[in-house]
């Protein structure tokens, strides 16, 4: 930007003067006698005038705004940064997938920076030096040594002594035009192949690097043509006018617009040379419709058409890209494959008569077919959900004119290795389940929120089950009912409200019969089609439980709930029906990470974010997101829902995860199923990490799976994978615990039947005293009696 | 149990409690030095339970010894990277080096605390008194600690002008001296 900008801003001014000093003229010829002088002396001025004030309208008017959308560096997109330090847990082969990712050379370590070295579990890393936003990273050559999952040794070889920290550069994990705030691939010339610029040239306009961005011989001859026939047969312009046509996305064939281009075309020549003006033609021109969105560039083009990036096209493939470009509607592979091949196959031709490839590569190249893929890809994202996020977060964030600026460096929170865990999570789990349960492949579809706790940071997001595919992305946009995710914020008003409640307090698990003031009757049942009679609290919420949750919420009040859910970070709001206690109010993947952030951090909501902060190209930091918390929610009654949710791991509804976690690990989460199991959620947390999981079907028809068969498995597979820490929150100082029998609330021991250990707060222990338990005051008296007797 | 070096850490700590409130605001500065966020190694952790049996909501109580393949040489170097920042006033910075500590140990009160006041440094009154709190909710029982959040929330309450509410915390602060003596 700053480059282009200053080259604008020294010209402007000497364009300006231009006009000026013609106007000091034009006042003489007033005072002339004689009319032919004042005739002459009068319009050839006035006409220098007009043209002069024509070209400096374009030149300042019309080509910076050209130029500030077309010409625009890609904001790049960086990756969170590894951090190494001694007792992070990191496996080998981890470091390698990362330094892959960082296109770090393997073999001659410590040659230049970027490169490395591997004896087994040992490194030698040569790091590159890389600017934060919050400081500079010197190039190091470092040792690291990695036993049992854990780094364990890092030494700087520079100074001989060991090393506390470092962070290697960020991954980069895409680009984007924020001009278009949409995805572009934009490519360099260099990395074009070099037939494919050839045959563009052979075939559009021969002459490219002659010209001066018009060819009136070429529009002569065309025009003469086009008159024979009575219609345009034939067109003359250069691609530098080509260029410009694209820009202006109209398809109006008048005279003005001609003449507006090849000025434009003209001035565009005197700007730049002519292999930047060939490489904004590769990213600019339009090839093809995806339905109602055009797609521009060669870079896209090739994704969307082949599945491939354009550096690795063949020759045919090549040959269709540029025959297209004269009709893209009319040659759409796609919907006119015939006339598509016919197209190529004469570039083909053209390429071989133009010397560019010989006769058999042009033979051969015929004989193959278009191969079109039938995936169609819109971009060359890695990670398109998480791209889109960013892009979301940076338009929230940003005035228009900032995002403009050119090669904007944005540092986000992904992390590489949870996304791909997450991603092959989804892929796995949802393949299998389907098998297992006869469910027509394909059909199912999920998303996935992955954040730091701590944080709020989104590490890794999946919005489809196939990740690569830039489509619907669900984990940001699947609005659907929440089913059961709904309760602990049941059951958060109540234990909220003073001493009234306690997870041992017996609420009534009965039917249920309502009718709201339009008369529309509401009756739930239990998923198990029985009712419970009277039911602790925790009990209730551990088991899922919905006569027990729809009573106690009407009695707290639907208002009440649903303000608990807004303080804990529900943005969206709830509509005031008895069915939303019930979770028929909807959501989407990450509204609901945000509310179980809250739940996680002990009551204190930290916003959720993907961008750490944005550098403008000069590295001045544009803007920071830092981390901030606030107290949502007094910690005391959200750790006694704590205790609830990991109940719900542990005896409750999502007591499967046991199959796929390792021994040990304490997470908590809630199931959420939804009417005729058309919606299967989880959300879930350890100690470090929340997962919000949802599967269900894009025609919300019923799919046969609740959230403990649908969505808990990819959940749980992506929590044994993930290096996570096991949920300990940490008690208030006011909460007490107790032994509970967990069936009628009141205190029983540990060895008792049904007895757990629950919070409390202070005061609210329950007095009265199950029949077991030795420590009970009933049994502890027969105690006494049996001793004395 | 506690380690040598929290011991020793608690004690550097302890003696530079200073009496007179209004002193306080230096000894927050003086704690933020001070409390080494090796400290991270007193939150406990659970005791892995036997899947299927009856949950045990955590124990705050003991500590941890550190193991050696703990990452408190990384947290130390952050945090004491991030006090020298805010000597010299490059707040953003300091900040930006405490978040990267507590991505590496969330748990650790102290760094919550750090942060807290590296906020109330460039007056972002709001922020430190929350950042306070999540320091508290994370050391419950550590008396000290909590003191020491309550004079900074007190000291961000009185920036704003919540003479009222820098009080209430003063006396907080004043009562959890006198139960820690």
């Amino acid at each position: 930007m700053a480059k282009v900008s200053k080259t604008r801003g020294a010209r402007r001014p000497r364009r300006r003067k231009a006009p000026s000093r013609r106007r000091r003229n034009l006042r003489k010829p007033r005072h002339a006698r004689k009319a032919l002088r004042w005739t002459l002396l009068g319009v050839l001025p006035a006409i220098a005038l007009l043209i002069s004030g024509y070209v400096a309208y374009l030149y300042l008017g019309v080509l910076p705004e050209f130029e500030g959308k077309r010409w625009a560096l890609p904001a790049t997109v960086y990756a969170r940064s590894l951090e190494l330090y001694r007792g992070l847990p990191l496996r080998a082969e981890d470091l390698v997938r990362e330094l892959e990712l960082l296109r770090y050379e393997r073999g001659r370590a410590m040659s230049h920076p970027g490169t490395y070295s591997r004896d087994r579990n040992s490194f030698h890393l040569a790091t590159r030096a890389f600017d934060f936003w919050d400081g500079h990273e010197p190039p190091r050559r470092i040792r690291l040594r990695i036993e049992e999952g854990k780094v364990v040794k890092l030494s700087d070889l520079g100074t001989g002594g060991p090393l506390d920290v470092l962070r290697l550069d960020p991954g980069r994990i895409g680009s984007f035009s924020t001009a278009h705030g949409e995805d572009r691939v934009l490519v360099r010339l260099e990395d074009v192949p070099p037939t494919l610029v050839q045959g563009l040239l052979a075939v559009e306009d021969r002459a490219f690097y002659e010209h001066a961005g018009v060819r009136p011989s070429a529009i002569a001859r065309a025009f003469w043509a086009n008159l024979r026939a009575g219609r345009t047969v034939q067109g003359g312009s250069t691609l530098t006018q080509q260029l410009v046509k694209n820009y202006f996305l109209s398809n109006e064939r008048s005279l003005w617009r001609k003449i507006n281009e090849a000025f434009i075309a003209l001035l565009l020549e005197l700007r730049y040379d002519k292999d930047e003006i060939l490489q904004a033609y590769l990213n600019e021109v339009y090839l093809v419709q995806d339905q109602d969105r055009a797609i521009h560039g060669f870079g896209l083009a090739s994704r969307f058409l082949f599945n491939q990036s354009l550096h690795d096209l063949a020759l045919p493939q090549q040959a269709l890209l540029i025959g297209i470009i004269k009709g893209p509607s009319y040659y759409d592979p796609r919907r006119h494959p015939e006339r598509a091949r016919e197209r190529r196959d004469l570039v083909l031709d053209i390429m071989a008569d133009q010397g560019v490839i010989d006769e058999q590569a042009a033979a051969a190249a015929k004989k193959a077919p278009l191969g079109i893929s039938a995936h169609a890809t819109r971009s060359d994202a890695v990670f398109p959900a998480f791209m889109d996020l960013v892009r979301r977060q940076l338009q929230r964030e940003y005035r228009d004119e900032d995002l403009r600026s050119e090669g904007l460096r944005i540092f986000t929170t992904l992390d590489p290795r949870v996304q791909r865990q997450a991603e092959a999570a989804v892929d796995g789990r949802l393949a299998a389940i389907e098998r297992s349960r006869g469910i027509a492949a394909g059909s199912l579809q999920a998303a996935v929120v992955v954040t730091r706790i701590s944080s709020g940071e989104v590490l890794a997001l999946v919005g489809d089950r196939d990740a690569r595919f830039p489509g619907f992305n669900r984990a940001l946009d699947a609005l659907r009912p929440i089913g059961s995710l709904v309760k602990p914020a049941v059951y958060l008003t109540a234990l909220s409200d003073g001493e009234d409640y306690t997870l041992a307090s017996l609420i009534p698990d009965e039917p249920l019969r309502v009718e709201d003031e339009r008369g529309e009757v509401w009756e739930p049942a239990n998923y198990d089609g029985k009712t419970h009679g009277e039911v602790t609290i925790y009990e209730a919420l551990v088991r899922s439980y919905n006569l027990a949750t729809a009573r106690l919420g009407l009695k707290l009040g639907i208002g009440e709930v649903a303000e608990t859910l807004r303080r804990l970070g529900l943005r969206r709001p709830v509509r005031p029906f008895p069915s939303m206690l019930l979770g028929s109010t909807s959501h989407t993947p990450i509204e609901i990470a945000q509310v179980f952030q809250t739940l996680a951090g002990a009551g204190f909501q930290t916003p959720i974010r993907s961008i750490l902060a944005v550098l403008d190209s000069d590295g001045q930091p544009l803007e920071r997101f830092p981390l901030s918390v606030h107290q949502a929610i007094d910690p005391a009654p959200v750790y006694l829902i704590n205790a609830a949710l990991e109940g719900v791991v542990k005896i409750g509804t999502a007591h499967s995860a046991d199959a796929f976690l390792p021994e040990g690990l304490q997470v908590a989460g809630k199931t959420g199923t939804t009417d005729e199991l058309r919606d299967a959620w989880f959300a879930g947390y350890s100690g470090e990490h929340l997962a919000v999981v949802w599967v269900g079907r894009d025609d919300n028809a019923p799919m046969g799976l609740s959230g403990a068969s649908g969505a808990l498995p990819i959940w749980g597979t992506l929590f044994a994978q993930l290096d996570t820490r096991s949920l300990a929150p940490v008690r208030p100082g006011d909460v007490e615990l107790a032994w509970i029998d967990l069936r009628d609330g009141r205190l029983s021991a540990p060895e008792c039947e049904n007895a757990v250990e629950l919070p409390f707060l202070e005061g609210t222990v329950p007095t009265e005293v199950a029949e077991c338990g030795p420590r009970g005051k009933k049994g502890i008296g027969k105690w006494f009696k049996r001793m004395f007797q | 149990v506690r380690t040598a070096r929290q011991e020793r850490d608690r004690k550097v700590v302890q003696t530079n409690v200073p009496v007179d409130a209004r002193a306080w605001r230096n000894a927050v500065i003086a704690i933020a030095l001070a409390v080494l966020a090796g400290c991270a190694a007193q939150q406990p952790r659970e005791a892995p339970g036997k899947a299927g049996t009856a949950p045990s909501p955590t124990e705050g109580e003991q500590a941890r010894p550190a193991q050696p393949g703990e990452p408190t040489a990384a947290i130390v170097a952050l945090a004491e990277r991030a006090d020298a920042q805010a000597r010299s006033g490059e707040f953003e910075a300091a900040a930006a080096n405490l978040e990267r500590a507590l991505r590496i140990e969330p748990d650790s009160a102290p760094l919550w605390t750090r942060l807290a006041n590296v906020r109330l440094e460039q007056g972002q009154y709001l922020q430190a008194e929350d950042l306070a709190l999540r320091s508290n909710s994370l050391a419950p029982r550590d008396l000290f600690l909590q003191s020491v959040n309550w004079r900074l929330i007190a000291e961000a309450r009185r920036q704003r002008g919540d003479t009222v509410g820098a009080g209430e915390a003063d006396q907080r602060a004043q009562a959890l001296e006198a139960r820690a003596r």
